[in-house]
């Protein structure tokens, strides 16, 4: 068969060759009916916590106001946008992994993307949230849409920030809608499985009566294609307005023309990190190893791998060119405020304040995922796992360091300052966390993780050309590659 | 697919309704507990066939019963699987869908929507200079008409989507049958609709056998 | 493709060699001479105009350049993304890698002092002033602002030739940043770096090449995994070197000017130009009784969507830029778009490139009928490329003289000169090889690939 794998090009099977249909099915469905391991409980019960934390906090924060929170004069926007960017970023890689991947007809996706589309509407939830409180009164957060109000004012729409409200609310819509497209199938599966009234009902109801007809599979698949083919601009322009928010100012280490790719890229690089967490737990919880294989995990730290230089890339552009364009605040941001390291008459010293963000971001994003360059390291759980978490410290410490860096020492030193997170800034940031994992933990024992329908469509015996000599399959999707043993 | 609103049940057969084995014929919906609806006798149903069932073993095997069932003529059926099989469009003789045209002109709406908003509320109801930048600057505008157009793209993809499929549909007769529980699993199954003209008791049934299929069935439905 | 005898689609030998009497046996010669007359033509003009022709001759040289390097670019993205749908597609392109050691040559006269001189003011600059001045932060920052502002106002006259530039009064502004610079911007230092990008690009472009034409006679699947292994490099190597020397020929004609997305631009220009040029060459064979169905519309389809994609990602990247130069405001970024709107004829360019280059192949591209109608696919591609000179000529030419428009007949003698050697060079190469690589494992499941 031409279309087997070849093994001299570090070709393989993505899946065990013998998967059966009914097997996937098995597998995926069987976590939302078994009882819930023990496992799934200790998480659920510390998110919860967390999550109650949040809501505290919240309601502290809300009839304390923003005081509450550790910004000061200079630094204005400290870890509210911090969260807020860091959140949103995360969202990104789920888009990637099932639209840009889908496109780039990247098979292997299938195995994650309904994971990492979970993770995507959950992670967009929290990033929402912290604009809508940082205004410090909520209850006015309708001013933000065109929508007529007793002050007879519009929006003004040459602001990044309403860029932003529209890009992140889009955002969210079509990527539930995605999402909820991708479910309809699985949902069906679900309701046939059901042993209970109540099960078939919800089940069935969300299901939309699906049956599996190709003349529906047909408008399906091209709704699919087409969602696919918005999501990956939307993906691209809901973090490039994001960067707008910093870039369109005219602060030194804020205004640069690379900021709008190089938060996509950086999005997509955390974003992967924490899919690749949340596997690695949800895989052994759920012993799912044989439907997320090694060679998935070996591709996504690829990914995480590419995508860390991307950002690498971007900060030595930001870097050279602070230097290169002779403009000394800019400079001085870079040298004084991130680098920090001063070469004076006191010989070396770490003058900068921030030095210690600017040096942890350095380590986390850009030597942490080179190391996948060795097989070794790519296929070991415990270091993908370590780097994965690294990867998100790395990355919050990217949006911070942009932040505070830049805002805290201005333009007139008088003003100079310096910025510490007060005890509510931490319990509203640990707080999303346990906001996003009490959905997330619901999400796996409710719907099916793994987009059941989509796996079974690049078994090699989906394919209806199977197994016949001379006639030729259209698709031989089922391999993946990975590089040569070494 | 057209004469579907003329043999449906009197009610949707609701999908949280049980479902005992009680053979092919459903009963009317019930919000009895399953144990009550078993009493097939005491209701006076007049049935008639809906549609044959015919269950196959592989993607392969279905796509090329697909292809004879094309070459028979027949217009009211359908292939049922639990994932879209690669080639069942020109196996079924299926032309291209349409979803495009819908998506396309919803993001024109959208683009075009986007614009004339923003240029008429911050151009025209309440004109405001920010920034230097004249009312209906276009660079500002674009991140937002890109927006509008996305969203309004998704939404004709999506909508668009169910509406050509007419879902959501939950009282279609193959749910009559306890077989098509498997479609959404590992069965693939073929339908061929009492509706077609083509449709005979007998000769499609022997059509259907000469395919070598799993399992034949005739799914009846009640008369309205 | 001997080895899949079982196969009815295959293409026989004869179609994957160009034959002695096929016209892309001699289409080298077509190229040769367009070379010819080109080089007579640009000699002339240096006589004639010795500040117009660097100016021409980087704007050509750049806008095949980009073409080379993308191609270096398409061969190492399929090898990293493991790739069998364009293994068929994938030999143009490394025809067009192989002739990038052609422009090593080329770029001599844009190296040679008199015309470095003309081309950036750095050059001056730096050969009187290498002595530092006292380094006060502040005080060159407020001449950094007033620098620009004068040169923004300056635009309004036609500036002096460079020769001159000692007496113009943009050139003192600029002076104390231009010490700044000197560090970076100076001659010897440039040179040393444009000896390491050619170095760099001719050993990945010929390793790239050979490795596959040695895989033709072999068949030695190890190549393939060997080139698998080692994409990422590649890739690394070629996005930092495009993007310094973009910086140091391109973006320097502007010293005081810059953008950290410039290297990511000009890569997005050179993907797209790529894509539609393996796509029109392809199409360009195909239309001679070549290729037979090794390259069949689905091949050219996938060609297309990628084209396409690459074309959003260029608007993308070029919007970005624009917008936040834009919208910011400051003086010493917007006298880019400065001198590409607020000057005479340049407005007309840079409309012209937005619509050109964006509005109209989107809509045209977009439908999948288009992608496949070939005719069509043809033209779409075809007018990418035109676009893509424009683009080039946007980037260089308002540095002419700033604030106004020009187009000289040397431009297009220029295009001719540099572009026939090249042409002239990939051409020829492409006799002596197959069309395809048919030495490559996947090659197969190319021959079959169907879009979904």
């Amino acid at each position: 068969m031409s279309h087997d794998p070849i093994a001299e090009i570090g070709e393989t099977h993505l899946l065990p060759p013998d998967t059966t249909f009914h097997h996937v099915t098995e597998s995926v469905s069987r976590v939302t009916e078994n009882k819930a391991p023990r496992g799934w409980w200790i998480l659920f019960l510390l998110s919860l916590a967390l999550a109650g934390c949040l809501l505290a906090s919240l309601t502290y924060l809300v009839t304390a106001g923003v005081g509450a929170w550790g910004n000061n004069n200079p630094v204005m926007w400290a870890w509210d946008i911090t969260n807020f960017v860091w959140w949103i970023g995360i969202g990104h890689a789920g888009t990637l992994i099932s639209a840009i991947l889908f496109l780039f007809r990247q098979k292997w996706r299938t195995s994650i993307n309904r994971f990492a589309e979970a993770m995507t509407i959950f992670a967009v939830m929290c990033a929402g949230l912290f604009p809508g409180i940082h205004t410090g009164r909520p209850w006015f957060d309708y001013y933000m849409f065109p929508i007529p109000n007793q002050m007879a004012l519009w929006p003004n729409f040459k602001s990044p920030l309403m860029w932003d409200v529209f890009a992140v609310s889009t955002y969210f819509t079509i990527s539930l809608l995605f999402w909820y497209v991708g479910l309809i199938p699985d949902l069906a599966t679900l309701r046939d499985r059901s042993k209970t009234a109540k099960r078939r009902a919800i089940y069935g109801a969300f299901a939309l009566g699906w049956r599996g007809s190709n003349r529906h599979w047909r408008n399906y698949e091209r709704a699919y294609l087409i969602l696919a083919a918005i999501s990956t601009p939307l993906v691209l322009s809901v973090h490039s307005v994001v960067s707008f928010d910093f870039a369109t100012s005219v602060l030194p280490g804020w205004h640069t023309t690379i900021f709008p790719p190089y938060f996509v890229a950086g999005a997509v690089f955390s974003g992967f990190a924490l899919v690749m967490t949340l596997l690695l737990i949800a895989r052994t919880v759920f012993q799912m190893q044989d439907i997320v294989t090694m060679k998935h995990l070996e591709l996504m730290n690829k990914f995480m791998l590419a995508t860390g230089s991307l950002v690498g890339y971007a900060y030595a552009m930001e870097f050279f060119i602070a230097w290169y364009s002779g403009n000394p605040y800019e400079w001085h941001v870079f040298r004084s405020n991130r680098l920090a390291i001063t070469v004076g008459e006191g010989g070396v010293s770490m003058a900068g304040s921030y030095w210690w963000a600017y040096w942890a971001m350095i380590f986390c994003n850009v030597l942490v995922p080179q190391t996948f360059w060795f097989k070794k390291l790519r296929t070991s759980i415990p270091w993908m796992f370590a780097a994965s978490i690294l990867i998100n410290i790395g990355m919050w410490f990217e949006r911070f360091v942009i932040i505070a860096t830049s805002l805290h020492r201005d333009f007139l030193p008088s003003s100079w300052g310096y910025f510490s997170p007060t005890i509510i800034d931490i319990t509203l940031y640990i707080g999303t966390i346990g906001l996003f994992g009490t959905l997330f933990l619901l999400f796996i024992r409710w719907l099916p993780m793994i987009a059941i329908a989509e796996v079974k469509g690049v078994l090699p015996h989906a394919d209806p050309h199977h197994g016949t000599p001379g006639d030729h399959a259209p698709l031989d999707a089922y391999v993946a590659a990975e590089s040569p043993a070494e | 697919m057209a004469s579907d609103q003329t043999k449906k049940p009197d009610e949707g057969a609701e999908p949280g309704s049980p479902r005992p084995d009680y053979g092919p014929v459903a009963l009317p919906p019930s919000k009895r507990e399953p144990s009550e609806a078993l009493h097939v006798e005491e209701w006076e149903v007049e049935k008639r066939p809906a549609l044959y069932l015919a269950e196959f073993e592989s993607a392969r095997d279905v796509l090329h019963a697909a292809e004879k069932v094309r070459d028979e003529g027949f217009e009211h059926w359908d292939v049922h699987t639990p994932f879209p099989v690669h080639g069942m469009d020109k196996a079924m003789g299926l032309g291209q869908s349409h979803l495009g045209w819908i998506c396309f002109f919803m993001g024109l709406i959208g683009c075009v929507g986007g614009y004339v908003m923003m240029y008429w509320m911050n151009g025209v109801d309440y004109p405001i200079i920010i920034g230097g930048k004249p009312p209906e600057s276009i660079p500002s505008m674009i991140p937002i008409m890109f927006e509008c157009t996305i969203l309004l793209t998704g939404f004709g993809a999506v909508f668009g989507m169910l509406g050509l499929n007419k879902l959501p549909r939950h009282h279609h007769p193959v749910f009559y049958s306890r077989r098509f529980e498997r479609c959404s699993d590992d069965a693939f199954f073929i339908t061929i609709e009492a509706a077609d003209p083509k449709f005979e008791l007998e000769e499609t049934k022997k059509l259907l056998k000469s395919l070598q299929p799993k399992h034949i069935e005739l799914v009846e439905e009640e008369v309205p | 493709m001997s080895t899949a005898h079982n196969d009815k689609k295959g293409p026989d030998e004869a179609v994957l060699r160009i034959p002695s009497g096929n016209i892309w046996a001699h289409a080298w010669k077509i190229a040769a001479v367009c070379a010819a007359i080109g080089f007579v033509l640009v000699g002339m003009g240096w006589s004639l105009d010795p500040h117009r022709f660097p100016f021409s001759w980087l704007f050509a040289f750049v806008t095949f350049l980009t073409v080379g390097l993308g191609a270096i670019f398409f061969v190492a993205i399929q090898f990293l993304t493991v790739a069998h749908w364009s293994v068929t597609v994938r030999r143009t392109a490394e025809f067009f890698a192989a002739g990038v050691p052609v422009f090593a040559i080329l770029f001599i006269p844009l190296a040679l002092p008199a015309n470095v001189e003309t081309l950036y003011e750095w050059y001056s600059h730096g050969a009187d002033h290498a002595a530092p001045a006292a380094h006060d932060e502040h005080a060159s920052g407020e001449s950094l602002i007033g620098a620009s502002v004068a040169q923004a106002q300056a635009a309004q006259e036609p500036q002096a030739p460079a020769a001159e530039a000692h007496d113009d009064p943009q050139h003192a502004l600029h002076g104390s940043l231009l010490e700044k610079k000197h560090g970076y911007l100076n001659y010897g230092f440039w040179l040393g770096r444009a000896a390491v990008y050619f170095a760099v690009w001719i050993l990945l472009a010929l390793w790239l090449f050979r490795s596959s034409i040695e895989q033709d006679k072999s068949k030695d699947k190890r190549i393939t995994a060997r080139l698998q292994k080692w994409s990422p490099g590649v890739l690394a190597l070629f996005a930092l070197t495009l993007t310094f020397a973009m910086f140091d020929w391109m973006m320097s004609l502007e010293p005081t000017w810059y953008s950290t997305i410039y290297g990511v631009y000009v890569f997005a220009g050179a993907a797209v130009t790529i894509h539609a040029l393996v796509t029109v060459v392809t199409l360009g064979l195909k239309s001679r009784g070549l290729l037979g169905d090794a390259v069949n519309v689905e091949h050219l389809h996938d060609l297309g969507k990628m084209t396409f994609g690459y074309m959003v990602f260029w608007a993308y990247i070029g919007f970005s830029q624009m917008m936040l130069q834009w919208y910011a405001n400051i003086p010493e970024e917007i006298v880019y778009y400065h001198y590409r709107w607020h000057a005479e004829g340049w407005r007309g360019v840079s409309i012209f490139l937005v619509v050109g280059n964006f509005v109209i192949p989107f809509i045209f591209l977009i439908s999948r009928n288009v992608k496949r109608r070939l005719a069509l696919l043809g033209i779409g591609c075809g007018w990418l490329l035109v676009m893509h000179v424009v683009d080039i000529f946007w980037f260089v030419m308002p540095n002419v003289q700033r604030g106004h428009f020009s187009v000289h007949w040397m431009d297009l003698a220029a295009l001719l000169a540099i572009g026939g050697i090249y042409f002239a060079v990939v051409l020829f190469g492409m006799r002596r090889h197959p069309l395809i690589p048919v030495g490559d494992p996947r090659l197969e499941r190319s021959l079959h690939f169907q879009n979904p």
